[in-house]
């Protein structure tokens, strides 16, 4: 579905994404992992048309899209979540889900009925009238899920989704993932989370100074040496170890 | 009292069409962070154009009305296009300079268009009054209050109502979210810039039909209130403008009748001053100004 080849991103001269090829396949999660600043937003954001890729091709269902402005990727179906969330503070919930919906339907906004939004976010649900700024980390989080999903997307781009929330909201983020993938939505994932996000992917990429150092299948990253020790940490790699059980 | 009373009535007819400037100045700073200083010249040379019409060949005042607003907005597109499209995203500054320089060039044209200096413009009503109890109403400034509070009507509704409205708010809050939701930047500003001129024609319109007369100094005139009218409100406003129109207009009537016409624009300078002094964002702006520092502390 999305194929990354050889791609460059650099920020007046500094370079953060050194020829990254990587590949989403349909229906799949495919997360990258890596520690801060190794460019893991940039690749998204290169995706999303958010920058242009110095280098390098970007292919969506076969066709190029590298070097599109954002908002032709979007109406090619690739929605970011970004890192941050960047909710409309100033406008209520209903008009945050109403924005990204904005391609959709005639001049005139009309109030839908969002049967689906109620089963995936009944939080939200409740607050659609409230400004989005009275919203609580988790809430908001949900909300920029929520206003993702509303532009349509086949490929969603998640940017460290868990960023900021407690332990138990990060957890129903996950899940939440999980009930996305089940209804067939691809997507590729950014996450610092690493444990969590291989549990929840199909394949990953270990992005480090913006070059994939390591990649596979989730099951054969979590069992990697290397990474076990980079990222989870030695008890982490221990627990995670059937023989070595407690 | 009752001066006191009529001269504040007074004062919010003539506020409303600095009210519709301010709007003007506000939509596009939201949306662009930036100010559009040839927007009088703008307003001025579509005047000219009806006014034009008008001198040669005694149109109808509602021709006069039309030509006026139409022309401001397709000079309104030209200035977008020139200084704001053409001059690169991160180069705010450049695109000020450029709107000034492009003020002189609209003021150059709309001179050769009409060389002398002063122009009949033709009134919505011969000028006429009507008594309320002891109060006086100006037939003229009736109609600019009404004219200015439909185009406030017809503003709010496009803003909340429509697509394109949610997206010109969306992107006036956060340019990089409203990016990442796909709204179409180019076109929503150029959006912007076209609802700026619509306001910025019909405020100029009715200014100059309660005038009943245009000067060469009318494009200074209306970018000078207009800017502080959402000065006084506060920048990118909406809310802001009106007020801060009202309360321009309301201060200058009172000055007009207690102090005498030459202290009019003078009390217009003071009012702006008292408020940067005071309260830099402006009555309503506040937490635009402190989100922007917010912003300059995270980088």
């Amino acid at each position: 579905m999305l194929e990354v080849r050889r791609l460059h991103v650099s920020y007046g001269g500094l370079r953060a994404v050194h020829g990254v090829s990587l590949e989403v396949r349909t229906g799949e999660i495919v997360c990258i992992i890596g520690p801060n600043g190794a460019g893991k937003t940039s690749i998204l954001n290169a995706v999303s048309g958010i920058v242009a890729p110095e280098a390098g091709d970007v292919l969506f269902e076969g066709q190029p899209i590298g070097g599109l402005p954002a908002h032709a990727v979007v109406a090619r179906g690739i929605v970011q979540v970004p890192e941050g969330r960047l909710i409309f503070g100033t406008l209520s919930v209903e008009e945050n889900l109403r924005v990204a919906a904005h391609r959709r339907g005639p001049f005139v906004l009309r109030r839908r009925d969002r049967p689906g939004l109620r089963r995936l976010f009944p939080a939200l649900a409740d607050k659609l009238d409230g400004p989005a700024a009275g919203l609580s980390g988790g809430e908001a989080q949900m909300l920029a899920l929520a206003r993702g999903l509303e532009a349509e997307p086949r490929l969603l781009l998640l940017d460290e989704p868990s960023l900021g929330l407690s332990p138990k909201m990060a957890e129903e983020v996950f899940a939440l993932i999980r009930r996305l993938r089940d209804q067939g939505l691809t997507m590729l994932l950014v996450e610092q989370n690493v444990r969590q996000t291989l549990a929840l992917a199909d394949r990953g990429y270990v992005l480090e100074s913006g070059r994939i150092t390591l990649q596979g299948t989730a099951s054969d990253l979590l069992s990697d040496h290397r990474l076990v020790s980079n990222y989870l940490g030695v008890s982490a790699g221990a627990s995670l170890d059937p023989a070595s059980g407690r | 009292m009752i001066d006191f009373i009529q001269n504040t009535v007074d004062g919010v007819m003539f506020g409303s069409s600095y009210a519709l400037l301010a709007i003007g100045f506000t939509i596009v700073f939201g949306v662009m962070r930036r100010l559009n200083l040839a927007f009088g010249a703008s307003i001025m040379l579509g005047a000219y154009m009806g006014t034009w019409l008008h001198v040669h060949y005694q149109v109808h005042v509602l021709v006069v009305a039309v030509t006026t607003v139409a022309c401001t907005v397709l000079v309104g597109i030209y200035v977008e296009r020139l200084c704001f499209h053409a001059v690169r995203r991160d180069a705010a500054l450049a695109s000020m300079v450029s709107s000034f320089v492009i003020w002189m060039q609209l003021e150059e044209a709309a001179i050769h268009l009409l060389p002398e200096r002063t122009y009949a413009f033709p009134g919505l009503f011969a000028a006429g009054s009507y008594e309320a109890g002891p109060f006086l109403f100006r037939t003229e400034q009736t109609a600019m209050l009404l004219l200015a509070a439909v185009m406030v009507g017809a503003l709010h509704l496009l803003l909340h109502r429509t697509r394109f409205g949610l997206a010109l708010r969306a992107t006036s809050e956060n340019p990089l979210a409203a990016a990442y939701m796909g709204i179409h930047r180019t076109w929503t500003v150029l959006c912007a810039f076209v609802l700026m001129s619509l306001a910025g024609g019909v405020a100029g319109f009715a200014i100059l039909a309660t005038d009943q007369q245009i000067t060469p100094f009318f494009g200074l005139w209306a970018t000078f209130k207009g800017l502080i009218a959402m000065m006084l409100g506060g920048m990118g406003s909406l809310p802001g403008a009106i007020l801060g129109g009202l309360l321009l207009g309301v201060v200058e009537a009172h000055a007009l009748w207690y102090l005498g016409a030459e202290y009019r624009d003078l009390s217009a300078f003071l009012l702006l001053f008292a408020m940067l002094v005071s309260r830099p964002g402006g009555l309503l702006g506040q937490r635009i100004l402190s989100r922007e520092e917010l912003a300059f502390r995270r980088v």
